[in-house]
Order: C-alpha cells, then sequence, then structure tokens
C-alpha cells in the first residue's frame, strides 16, 4: 500500500487547549546578588546542582561555591533528569540470606538554572514515574529538590527547537522560574514548595513592572518568527497515518543505533536492571541502568526474539513515543526540543526534521477538541516504597516436563494467597542473579501456594533448574492484566476456543483450569495444543485427563513432527481449525503462543468469520520491572506489562508492533 | 560451591591481559582468591596442573606449531575464554595480516627472512570452540572480575552488545568528533567505560565491533568529518581485520 | 664424574613470556648452554610502515604489557627527534609520573610475585598468601599505586591512550597529583619499612664482571632521555645505539646475539644502578646500603636488589614531578599540540624497567613511518644470560639436577626478560 494514499485522513480536531499557568502565588523580584549570596548560605543545608564547567566542559554538576554558576546558558550533554533519574543507581541491597532493603540515595537538593525545555520534560519524567505505579527512588528525589529554573528569552543555539512545540515557555515541572533582568531576576512562584523556599531564604521586592515588560518585549522579540510546528496538535495522528512512510527506512539506514540520541533525552527514561553480587558472593545489589530503544537489543527477550529487530522499527518506535504516543495521552509533545539529541547524533538525525517532513507529506482536515489529559499541576502520586523489594517463597514441588520445561510449585513465606487473575505474572528473583517474569500456570486459589512452567533460557531460568525442593527464591506480584472478571463474565455461555503453541500452554493452563472447574458454564470448551514433537507437550499427563473428560469438552493436538505413537494431528496449529465446529458470534478464542503464531491464528479466525471483539490473547515482550516503568515491554506506547500480557484483540488490531 | 580450578595461558600477545587482570586492590584479589583457585598462570606462578574448569587464553594464533598445544589446552578445559583482543578478534596482531608475508619477514629480518615460522594472525576461535570471551586491549579489570563472577554464579558473561557511545554519552563526553578528532565508538562494544573518549583519546575499536554494526553510516560519518578513505581504511585496520565486511 | 646433565626447561614460568633454558654437561664440560626464547614473533616494526606518526606510539605500546608505558614514550621520543620537537616541563613532569607508574608496577612484580618465591621455597605468591600475607598485601598495595598513577596520568597503565606526541591529551586535577604524592610518600615508608625482607634473603654468591649499559645524563639517574653510558667505554651519543648494540652471528647457529665491546653486556636496573649511582635520592642510597649494595656490583642476582633501591628513587622522583606541576597554575591545560612532519630519521632512548630501549623510525615528509627499528632490552641481555649460565654451572655442578635448574632460572628470571616483546629476536635458537 502506498504511503500517500493512506495519508488522506479525516482528523477531527480544533486547536489545543492552550495551557493554564497556575497563578495565585504571583510575581516577585531580587537582586541577583542577593540571591547568590542566600544560595552560598544555603550549600551548608542543600546540595546544589547548577550549571558549571568541569574540566573544560559546561555541564549541569553539584557545584561548591555559587561563583561557579554559569547564568548564560550553553547546552548541555546531558539534562538535569540525571539528578532524579541517575545513569546508574542501586535500588535494592540485598544479603545472600535474604535481607532485602530498598535504597534511595536522596538528599536536599536545589536544581538551580534549568532552561523551559527541561521544565517541560520534567513534566514528562514526573507522569511517567508516578501514573499506575509511584517510582520511589525518582519520586524522593524529585520531592527532596526544589527546582528553580531560568527562563530563556532568546534560542540558545540554531539546534534547539522548543518554540516547535510550545517549549520554551514554562508551565510547571519547576518550583520557581527566574527571569533574567540584568541585576535583578524577576520571581514567578509556581508551587506552595517554592513559595515557602523564597519565604524562607530570599530578600524580595516587588516587581518592577516596566523592567519586567522590557524583558518580556525582549523575548517576543526573540521568538516572534519562530513557529511551532503547524498541526502542531495533529502531529499525534500525522504520525499515526505514516508509519510507512519512507522516510523511516532512509534515516534508519544513516542510524548508528548508538543509542546517544536516547541517553542526552531530558523525556526518555528506560532503564535496564542488573543483579551484582560482590565479590565476596554474599553481599549483593540490583542496579538499574538507563537503557535505549535505539540500541539493537532493547526489545529482545531470553528466548531469542527480538520484537524490534530493524533499525527502522526503533527509529519510527522513538519518535513516535515523543509526537505520538506521548502526546496523543497528554497534548503536550514528549519531545521538547531541547536539541540535546541532534547535537549528539553524529549522522544528524533530528525529530525536527522528521516532524516537518510528515506534515509536509500530510493532509489535515481540522475537526473537534483533542482529547487528553493535561500535564498541568500533575499530581505526584504516592511513591510505593516496596515497589520494586520481592518477597521470600519456598519452592515446595519440582516437576519435570520436558528437557527445557519445569514446573515449580512455589509458596509464600508470608502464608497469603498470591491472588492472581488467570494471565497474570510474577517476577521471580534469584539474588545475586536476577530477575526473571514467569507467567502463573495454576489457576487462581485461596492456597499461598501456585505453579511456574518455566523454560531454561536466561540466567535467572537456568538457575531455577539446579534449585531444589525446600530452596528459596522472591517473588514480586501478581502484575498484568489477565483474564479478569468482564472477561470470565462475557466468557459465559460461550463457546471457548483456546488456541496454544509451544510453551504457550503453561500461561493458558491457569485459565483452562479455571473453566474446566465448571465447564457446565460455558457452551462448550475446545482446547487446541500444538507442539514441535510429541516428547515436547506440556502437561502430558493433564492433557490426556482432558482428553477423557467428554461432555462438553474436547482437546485436539497437533504436533510438527510425529512419532510412532502419535495418534493425533500432524502439521501446525492452524490445521486444526477448519475442521472446527464454530458458530462465529458464539465463540471466544483465545490466543497464547510463539509470536509467530498470531498472525496465521488470526487470519484462520478471521476465515472462519470470528469476529475481533470475540478475541483475547497474551502477548510476550521483553520485562524487567513489571510495574510500567522500564520501557522494554512497550508495543507503540502500550505498556504490556500494565495494559496486557492479556489484550482484547481490537485493543491491538490496528498496532503493527502487535502481532 | 567448590572453588572452580582457573588456568592462564598466553600466545602471540603482549600479556598485558594477564597483567591487566591482576590489578586489583589487595583485598579485592585476596577475595578472588577466595572465589577461584588458579591453578596455572605462567606469567606469575609456577604451579601446574592437569585439568581446568576455566581457561582463560590470551593471544592470538600466528603459526601453525602452536596449534597443537592450542587444542591440547581446549581438550583440558570446561570452558574456555578468549581474553582479550589478541585471542579475540586477532588483535593487534593481525595488523600484518594487511601485508604480504614475504613483506614483512624481510622488513625486520632482512637478511633471514625464513628464521622464523609466521602465518597470518587469527584469533583463537578459528581453531577451537570459545565458550566465552573477555575483550579489549588491554582487557578491562572489572569486566574480568565481573565476567570470572558470573561464570561462577553460573550467568551469562554479561559482556555489553551496544556501543562505546553509551558509555561516553552517560559519562556526559564531549564528543571527540567535535574536537577535531575521529572515532570508531559508534560500532564498537562498550564494557570499557568509554575508556579512550575519556581519557583524551579515541576509541580504534580494540573491544571489536557490537553484533550488527552499521559500517555503511560509520564510514558515512568519517567522511563527512573528512576523512579520505585511506585515512579511514587505516583507522579500521587496527583491530578490525576479522570483520571482512568492513574492507 | 661421568655425570651427565641435560637439562631442557621449558616455557620458564615467572618472566614476560615464553623462554627455554637447555643445558648438557658431559663430565664437567658444558657441551650445549642455551638460553632460548621460544615466543612467537610478531613483527611490530613491518606493522608500523605506513602508519601515520599519531599511531607509532599507540601501536608500539602493544609490543608489551608490562612496559607498555615504556615503548610509548621510546616512540614519542624517537618521533619527537625526528621532528626536531622539544617537551614543555609540564610535559616531561607528567612523563616522569607516568614512567614512574609503570616502575612500581613492573618492579613489584617482579621482586615479589616472580622473584621472592624462589628464596622462601614456594612455588609462587600464591601460598605466600597464607604464609607471608603482610608481606602479599603490601606488594599488591605497591603495584596498585602504579597501576593507579597510570589511570591518572595516561588513562591506564597498560596501553595508555593520552600520552600522545609532543603533549598528553589529558591533565591531572590538583586533587590527583596530591593523592599521588601521598601514595608515593606512603609506599616509599612501606618500602623503608620492609627492607629487612630484601636484605634477608640469601642470594648466590656469584659474580662475574661484565660491560653495563645505560642511559647517562649528568646530574640526573637518567631514565627518560640523555646519551649511552657503557661502563667500558663511557658516553656515546644515543644517536649511535646501533653501535651498542651491534648484532652478530653465532657459528652453527642461524641465530644473532647482541654485543658492544665483549661478546655481551648487561643492561636493566643493575647497569643503571652501576652507571649512574651518585644521582640517586638521598633515601635510596641509603635504602642501597642497608641491601648491602654498592657500585659496582657483578652478581646479576643482586638486579633485583637494585629494582628495590630504584623503586626508592622513582618515588621521590615521582613527588618531586608532582610537585612541580602543583605549583603551576591550576587547573593545568591540555596542551596544545603543533606537530609539523620532517622526512627523516628519529631515535628516542629510554630506560625501561628491563633495561635501555631504543625506537629508531625513517619518516617521509607527510608524517608516515618509513621503516623502524626497535631493540629491547631483553634481546640485549639475551648473550649475557648465557655467558653468566655458562659461567656459573661449573660453580654448581655438583648440586643436584633440580638444584641448577633451579639456579638457573633464579638467574634468567633475576634479569627479568620480557621476552613479550619479541619485536625483533636477537637471540634464538630455534628449537627443532
Ligand atoms: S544518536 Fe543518531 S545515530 Fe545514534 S541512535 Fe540516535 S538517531 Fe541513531
Ligand atoms: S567520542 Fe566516540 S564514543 Fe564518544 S560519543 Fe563520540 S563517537 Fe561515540
Ligand atoms: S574506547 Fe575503544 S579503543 Fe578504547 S578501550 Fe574502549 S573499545 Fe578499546
Ligand atoms: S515497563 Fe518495565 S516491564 Fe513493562
Amino acid at each position: 500500500m502506498g504511503w500517500l494514499s493512506q495519508i488522506i485522513k479525516r482528523l477531527v480536531r480544533t486547536s489545543p487547549q492552550k495551557p493554564v499557568t497556575p497563578t495565585g502565588f504571583g510575581m516577585v523580584q531580587t537582586r541577583k546578588e542577593d540571591l547568590f549570596a542566600s544560595l552560598g548560605t544555603l550549600l551548608s543545608r542543600y546540595r546544589i546542582a547548577a550549571l558549571t564547567e568541569r574540566k573544560g566542559k559546561i555541564l549541569f554538576d553539584y557545584i561548591n561555591d555559587p561563583r561557579e554558576i554559569i547564568l548564560d546558558y550553553q547546552p548541555t550533554v546531558l539534562s538535569p533528569k540525571k539528578f532524579f533519574f541517575p545513569q546508574e543507581e542501586v535500588f535494592l541491597e540485598y544479603t545472600a540470606n535474604g535481607k532485602i532493603n530498598p535504597k534511595i540515595d536522596f538528599q536536599d537538593t536545589i536544581l538551580f538554572g534549568i532552561r523551559p525545555c527541561d521544565t517541560n520534560a520534567i513534566k514528562i519524567l514526573d507522569e511517567a514515574f508516578s501514573e499506575s505505579n509511584g517510582d520511589p527512588n525518582y519520586l524522593t528525589k524529585r520531592e527532596h529538590t526544589i527546582v528553580i529554573a531560568i527562563d530563556c528569552h532568546k534560542l540558545c543555539d540554531e539546534q534547539g527547537f522548543c518554540y516547535k512545540t510550545h517549549s520554551q515557555n514554562v508551565t510547571g515541572g519547576a518550583d520557581i522560574l527566574l527571569f533574567d533582568m540584568g541585576t535583578d531576576f524577576a520571581i514567578k512562584i509556581f508551587t506552595q514548595k517554592g513559595k515557602d523556599f523564597i519565604d524562607e531564604y530570599l530578600n524580595t521586592k516587588a516587581l518592577d513592572p516596566n523592567l519586567f515588560k522590557a524583558y518580556q518585549e525582549r523575548r517576543h522579540d526573540a521568538f516572534k518568527d519562530l513557529k511551532p510546528f503547524p498541526h502542531l496538535e495533529y502531529l499525534p495522528e500525522i504520525f499515526e497515518n505514516q508509519k510507512d512512510h519512507p522516510f523511516w527506512a532512509s534515516e534508519a539506514k544513516r542510524c548508528l543505533s548508538c543509542g546517544s540520541c536516547i541517553f542526552v533525552c531530558p523525556t526518555c527514561y528506560c532503564f535496564d536492571v542488573a543483579d551484582e553480587f560482590a565479590l565476596n558472593l554474599h553481599e549483593g545489589e540490583r542496579i538499574r541502568r538507563w537503557d535505549a530503544c535505539m540500541l539493537h537489543s532493547f526489545a529482545k527477550v531470553a528466548g531469542g526474539e527480538n520484537f524490534r529487530q530493524e533499525t527502522e522499527n526503533r527509529v519510527r518506535h522513538r519518535i513516535n513515543k515523543k509526537f505520538n504516543y506521548l502526546m496523543s495521552k497528554h497534548g503536550q509533545s514528549g519531545c521538547v526540543g531541547c536539541g540535546r539529541c541532534v547535537r549528539a547524533c553524529l549522522v544528524k538525525i533530528s525529530p525536527k526534521v522528521i516532524a516537518e517532513t510528515l506534515i509536509a507529506d500530510n493532509n489535515v482536515i481540522e475537526g473537534s477538541a483533542p482529547d487528553v489529559q493535561p500535564l498541568e499541576n500533575h499530581h505526584i502520586k504516592e511513591r510505593d516504597i516496596r515497589l520494586y523489594v520481592p518477597e521470600k517463597a519456598t519452592l515446595t514441588r519440582i516437576i519435570k516436563m520436558t528437557d527445557k520445561e519445569t514446573l515449580y510449585e512455589v509458596e509464600l513465606a508470608s502464608g497469603r494467597p498470591l491472588g492472581h487473575e488467570p494471565g497474570q505474572f510474577v517476577q521471580v528473583s534469584l539474588l545475586g542473579i536476577g530477575e526473571a517474569p514467569i507467567s502463573i500456570s495454576s489457576e487462581p486459589s485461596n492456597e499461598p501456594r501456585f505453579e511456574l512452567c518455566v523454560r531454561a533460557v536466561g540466567d535467572v531460568t537456568h538457575k531455577m533448574s539446579e534449585l531444589n525442593v525446600g530452596d528459596t527464591l522472591y517473588i514480586r506480584g501478581p502484575f498484568g492484566h489477565g483474564f479478569d472478571a468482564d472477561i470470565l463474565e462475557r466468557m459465559k455461555n460461550k463457546h471457548l476456543v483456546f488456541i496454544s503453541g509451544g510453551l504457550g500452554y503453561a500461561p493458558m493452563r491457569s485459565l483452562v483450569n479455571l473453566v474446566l472447574q465448571t465447564p457446565e458454564h460455558y457452551k462448550k470448551i475446545s482446547i487446541l495444543n500444538g507442539c514441535k514433537t510429541p516428547e515436547d507437550r506440556l502437561f502430558k499427563d493433564e492433557l490426556a485427563n482432558i482428553s477423557k473428560m467428554g461432555g462438553n469438552v474436547e482437546l485436539l493436538e497437533t504436533v510438527d513432527c510425529a512419532d510412532e505413537q502419535w495418534t493425533c494431528g500432524v502439521g501446525v496449529i492452524t490445521t486444526l481449525l477448519p475442521d472446527l465446529d464454530m458458530v462465529s458470534d458464539e465463540t471466544i478464542a483465545i490466543i497464547v503462543g510463539p509470536p509467530i503464531m498470531y498472525k496465521f491464528v488470526l487470519r484462520s479466525l478471521k476465515e472462519r468469520h470470528i469476529p475481533p471483539e470475540n478475541i483475547y490473547m497474551s502477548l510476550e515482550r521483553r520485562m524487567k520491572c513489571g510495574v510500567g516503568k522500564c520501557g522494554h515491554c512497550q508495543i507503540e506506547g502500550i505498556y504490556v506489562c500494565q495494559k496486557g500480557p492479556v489484550f482484547h484483540y481490537p485493543d491491538i488490531e490496528d498496532k503493527e508492533e502487535a502481532i | 560451591m567448590s572453588k572452580p580450578t582457573v588456568a592462564f595461558f598466553d600466545f602471540a600477545s603482549c600479556e598485558g591481559c594477564q597483567l591487566s587482570a591482576i590489578n586489583l586492590a589487595p583485598q579485592q584479589l585476596l577475595e578472588l582468591l577466595e572465589v577461584i583457585d588458579i591453578v596455572e598462570f605462567r606469567e606469575a606462578l609456577s604451579e601446574k596442573a592437569y585439568h581446568y574448569d576455566i581457561t582463560l587464553i590470551e593471544g592470538s594464533i600466528t603459526r601453525k606449531s602452536d596449534i597443537p598445544r592450542l587444542q591440547d589446552i581446549r581438550n583440558r578445559s570446561d570452558l574456555v575464554v578468549a581474553f582479550g583482543a589478541c585471542a579475540h578478534i586477532g588483535g593487534i596482531n593481525a595488523l600484518k595480516n594487511f601485508q604480504r608475508p614475504e613483506e614483512y619477514k624481510k622488513a625486520v629480518y632482512p637478511d633471514t627472512p625464513d628464521l622464523f615460522e609466521t602465518d597470518i594472525a587469527r584469533s583463537i576461535d578459528a581453531f577451537i570452540k570459545v565458550d566465552a570471551f573477555i575483550p579489549g586491549c588491554p582487557i578491562d579489570t572489572d569486566e574480568f572480575v565481573r565476567v570470572v563472577k558470573n561464570i561462577v554464579l553460573g550467568k551469562n558473561p554479561d559482556i555489553p552488545d551496544y556501543p562505546v557511545c553509551v558509555e561516553c554519552k552517560q559519562r556526559e563526553n564531549v564528543c571527540v568528533y567535535e574536537l577535531g578528532l575521529t572515532c570508531l565508538g559508534p560500532v564498537i562494544r562498550a564494557g570499557c567505560g568509554a575508556r579512550c573518549p575519556s581519557n583524551g583519546g579515541y576509541c580504534y575499536g580494540c573491544r571489536g565491533t557490537i553484533p550488527e554494526p552499521n559500517i555503511y553510516g560509520q564510514k558515512d560519518v568519517m567522511r563527512q568529518y573528512h576523512l579520505t578513505h585511506d585515512q579511514m581504511m587505516d583507522q579500521f585496520k587496527l583491530f578490525l581485520n576479522h570483520n571482512k565486511e568492513v574492507f | 664424574m661421568g655425570r651427565i646433565i641435560n637439562l631442557d626447561i621449558r616455557h620458564i614460568t615467572r618472566i614476560e613470556g615464553h623462554g627455554n633454558i637447555r643445558l648438557n654437561v658431559r663430565d664437567g664440560k658444558i657441551e650445549a648452554c642455551h638460553f632460548d626464547i621460544v615466543e612467537a614473533p610478531r613483527f611490530f616494526e613491518a606493522m608500523i610502515r605506513g602508519r601515520h606518526f599519531d599511531e607509532a606510539a599507540l601501536i608500539t605500546s602493544r609490543i608489551c604489557g608490562i612496559c607498555s608505558v615504556g615503548h610509548q614514550l621510546a616512540s614519542l621520543a624517537a618521533t619527537e627527534d625526528a621532528f626536531g620537537l622539544s617537551l614543555s616541563t609540564q610535559e616531561k613532569c607528567l612523563r616522569r609520573l607516568l614512567n614512574a607508574g609503570e616502575y612500581f608496577e613492573s618492579h613489584t612484580l617482579h621482586i615479589y610475585f616472580l622473584a621472592i618465591p624462589d628464596f622462601v621455597g614456594a612455588k609462587s605468591v600464591l601460598p605466600l598468601v597464607k604464609t607471608h600475607r603482610d608481606v602479599v598485601v603490601h606488594a599488591l598495595k605497591l603495584k596498585k599505586y602504579g597501576h593507579d598513577i597510570g589511570d591518572i596520568i595516561g588513562g591506564r597503565l597498560v596501553h595508555p591512550m593520552a600520552s600522545n606526541v609532543q603533549a598528553m591529551t589529558k591533565t591531572p586535577t590538583e586533587k590527583e597529583l596530591f593523592s599521588i604524592i601521598g601514595w608515593m610518600q606512603e609506599a616509599k615508608m612501606e618500602l623503608m619499612l620492609n627492607v629487612t625482607t630484601l636484605a634477608n634473603l640469601s642470594l648466590p654468591d656469584f659474580n662475574r664482571d661484565t660491560e653495563y649499559i645505560s642511559l647517562y645524563k649528568p646530574g640526573t639517574y637518567a631514565l627518560l632521555e640523555g646519551d649511552i653510558f657503557s661502563s667500558d667505554t663511557g658516553v656515546a651519543s644515543y644517536k649511535s645505539y646501533r653501535e651498542l648494540t651491534q648484532e652478530y652471528a653465532i657459528p652453527n647457529s642461524t641465530a644473532k646475539r647482541c654485543k658492544h665491546t665483549r661478546d655481551s653486556f648487561m643492561v636493566g636496573a643493575l647497569a643503571r644502578f652501576n652507571n649512574n649511582y651518585q644521582w640517586l635520592s638521598d633515601n635510596a642510597k641509603s635504602v642501597a646500603e642497608r641491601l648491602n649494595l654498592t657500585p659496582k656490583c657483578t652478581n646479576p642476582y643482586k638486579n633485583t636488589l637494585a629494582q628495590y633501591v630504584e623503586l626508592i628513587h622513582l618515588a621521590d622522583d615521582a613527588i618531586d614531578a608532582a610537585q612541580t606541576l602543583i605549583a603551576m597554575a591550576q587547573p593545568l591545560k591540555v596542551e596544545e599540540r603543533i606537530v609539523s612532519p620532517v622526512a627523516g630519521i628519529g631515535i628516542g632512548s629510554i630506560e625501561v624497567p628491563r633495561g635501555i630501549l631504543y625506537h629508531e623510525y625513517a619518516y617521509n615528509e607527510k608524517g608516515f613511518i618509513k621503516t623502524a627499528n626497535c631493540v629491547i632490552p631483553t634481546g640485549q641481555n639475551g648473550q649475557n644470560i648465557e655467558n653468566d649460565m655458562r659461567a656459573l654451572v661449573p660453580q654448581i655442578v655438583d648440586k643436584t639436577d633440580e638444584e641448577i635448574t633451579l639456579m638457573l632460572e633464579m638467574l634468567v628470571r633475576a634479569y627479568d626478560p620480557c621476552i613479550s616483546c619479541s619485536t625483533h629476536l636477537l637471540d634464538v635458537e630455534i628449537i627443532r
């Protein structure tokens, strides 16, 4: 399909809501010397980070003397996000015998002199680190920091393009904003925290309106010819429409996949997690480090599948995240135009150029108001200090299923039932080794025990295979969206068709066993299972029992390569579908399997006229945190660990990255 | 857990990697010795053993007569680690592979060019199965400790597969291209902490390329920074002899 | 006597690189006595042909991991000599510090890890971890200081990246310089406290006079610049290094040896000590006294003691260099490098831990290397080691094979030979 033919899509929007500036705190004025004198005395109470010079480079760093502060802004390599979300951070400390403590390294801090683009970026980070679960490390540091921003009265350099997304205007993300009026600063207070700070530590006087007006005029002149992107508010649609634009491929060819753009970006927040034992193999730490979706293996799972194998997919994801996924949610562009990535990129791939190219090639027809939740006065969520702390559990049973897979029965030391929905997963930790997401194979129950069926593919799962009954492991969860009460309700009196391939039966079993407790609630239950060889089948005995259940329960199996004893089908899973007796709108299909299976199964279901609304599936992605923070599991901006792994097909039908 | 036995061997190399391996603070080295049992290390010890759990081999293979010794070591080892650039990717020794043997032999031994046996320099995985590698010229001491620790714990060695730029950016360096130098960082495997760009140098690729380097893009960048074809190739030749796609 | 001794010691341990000793004695007469290098040749001199002057040090550094700094400094000196460049005080101080780092790492390794175990009857330093833990910790600390100085000055000690023609591309901060001073002071103290460890070693009483060759610059314990001094013939210009390292063939062998006036000479710590004793720091001299080491010393086993004395001197020298740098305007600036290549020949001669090292390059007018020649200390010492062995064997021929083996190995080790530097094997006998 030509990209030109599909870009003319009717868009219904009006111009966006103008950002509302919080008032109520008003404005004052102070002499620069007074401010620096205050900062000088505050150095004993606060750590002060500001723009300064170190070994010939300009950067934000902790200072020892206010005289080190540079007021004339020069763009820095890294953004101030490093103070809240450092390059590398220990967030758990533990001992081999199971003392686990969360760790947050914070101190009362003043972050002085960040610029408007970076304040807008902080708004985005605040949201990212507090939505759905409050990240304890980020939020604690954030809470203990007073952000004092300085307004820009001119563009920093030719790479900066804040004006393209209105990001030269501070609308939050700072407690105090300063306007440089020569010998004095005008001060605008944004938050109560800022107000308290000023009241306590700063000599202020009333604002001189003429001086301030002169400042504003100067600023206005500097920015008046710098126009935002045309159709700024439609960027999400424009990007959505142009996922096949040839520019993606040509930019990808040049891209080195070096990740520099991500590390320097003030709004990128993905991270990787690693466990490290000290050399004594007794004390250990769990560390998070900046990660970048532009790097080749960012979306690669332990099993080997890489969900963004091609550079083109990564470039597209990165830029869409900024102008599409984030912006469609909040109405504010996820790119604040600080220009850092362009400066850092050796081949000068630029979000600005990409946006301009895509905008120029699009036809937009404006319509009604956008449906967005503005980030203004975003309320920082309660942080959850135990978000990353796993709880102790014991292995109570180990059953070898096949060469590669083993079933583990786990009991939480606290004796509490796990309380999971079918389809959810837990994060299994082995101290010093790492953490891995594992889907739960057993049906929901009130017992403190649950089952995990694991294939040994990574560090944690390999190490699990060396454990014995009675050994300790650590659990976080259950996480994710499973087959919740609504879905279960919908399934009542329907013909349920379970379609699983390979390891897919492991998570599927949780739901299968649940519905098999009351088969009479369903019209019919068909379980379709495919494997490479008969040997590879999981839960062989259970399947044998199911096949003998009779009534409205049927089991259909197929393998790729049969042996002599094999009596069921041979061939891929879809060979089982054509002969299946289904009434299209009475049937609900549930799919779990290896990534390549979905496409074919969906096609077959379509041929059998099963409507998308009647299809559920569980998707696998690389997961690190499990709580919507690390960014690894994203499918076009959707966090699989939050909205999935169980998805209603219509929700992801149009997501190219999903299937 | 009984301590795994560890041995060090070297072929054509400068032995700088073995040296870097013991560049540890006293406490660290003593702790390391609690975790592993070094049973053979000709450079520093006289002990010998027959079988090794982990064998670290430094150096590239530049003559046929070394192959039997290499194979013998392999046969007596559970796990072989290519230790340093020479063993991993041929290292600096492979620079001579760009010249004809008659030429380089004559240049060094004009009267007796055939006095010494020599062949093209190759990484050890050209001759034996290699289970893991620790890259670098020389290896990074912290990485060495981490890999040994990981192997002892039964984890993957965990060698980064992202490029040097990642670590360079995290250190907030000014890119050396801006300083008028050229750098292979975008296509070279990180793990050294971007040591060269961070210390007044530039990356010349001692750790080998990342799994899918964009050589086309890298050359494009170097051209943009006014390198001639020959200058560009000279940079690649230093450590990337085994990357056939580059030349 | 009728005894036949037939020793074939392959891959001598605890030395840098691979060397063998072969000895055949029949009826008290030496039939064969050889010290052979079996390291694979690596052709550095060929590899750097056609390379740009900025890469010469980077490449030749890889000749040897343990004296990579030395190779770099010799390489830089050769290039600077060819282009007629002189160094600023700042640069000279930085190089002195980097060099001190290397000596600390190299000498410490040799003294404590390679040499001492023989004297306490241990196979290596490992058993000493249990029996002499303090000494091991002390040695590791000294070695670590060397590495840490290398990190600060050169970016790392093994193959530094900051050392460049004319000027380092990295400068230490004042704080870092102060920590170097602190480490060196501590090192000095520890070394002085531990002198007894060395003084108590019972070194074989074996003396054989030979020609001692080292760098020479009146007024300094010459390590990084100067002319060449021979204990036999006196001062010679560094430009005449080829005369002091004449290659010659041995009859019935394809190997080449190196000689000057006699048929062998010695380079290294002992040669430097003998030639330049008067310019050692006072602390170093007093330690030499406590070790009973006076010039001219002709016992090659005492090379290890000379190294110990040098450590004290180097600590003093490093402190002086660091203080000079601190006295300059802080923070130190990276000096601008303006290098215009000149066609011609340059020679760099540097004292590396194992002795005098020469690099010689011929440049074309664009600054690309046409030809190169590197003469390494171990190559120069080869014949001397063999001559020592020949002189020693008759004195010990009554001992057991094991004892003879140990004494010969100890002798080879005392020279701290660095065979991995086999750019150019001067003294090789092919093992067939
Ligand atoms: S900085 Fe440029 S080359 Fe590197 S990943 Fe980003 S877009 Fe690609
Ligand atoms: S200096 Fe090299 S490693 Fe660092 S960002 Fe630039 S290209 Fe990448
Ligand atoms: S920066 Fe490049 S050349 Fe330097 S150590 Fe790292 S990989 Fe090797
Ligand atoms: S965001 Fe970390 S796993 Fe989903």
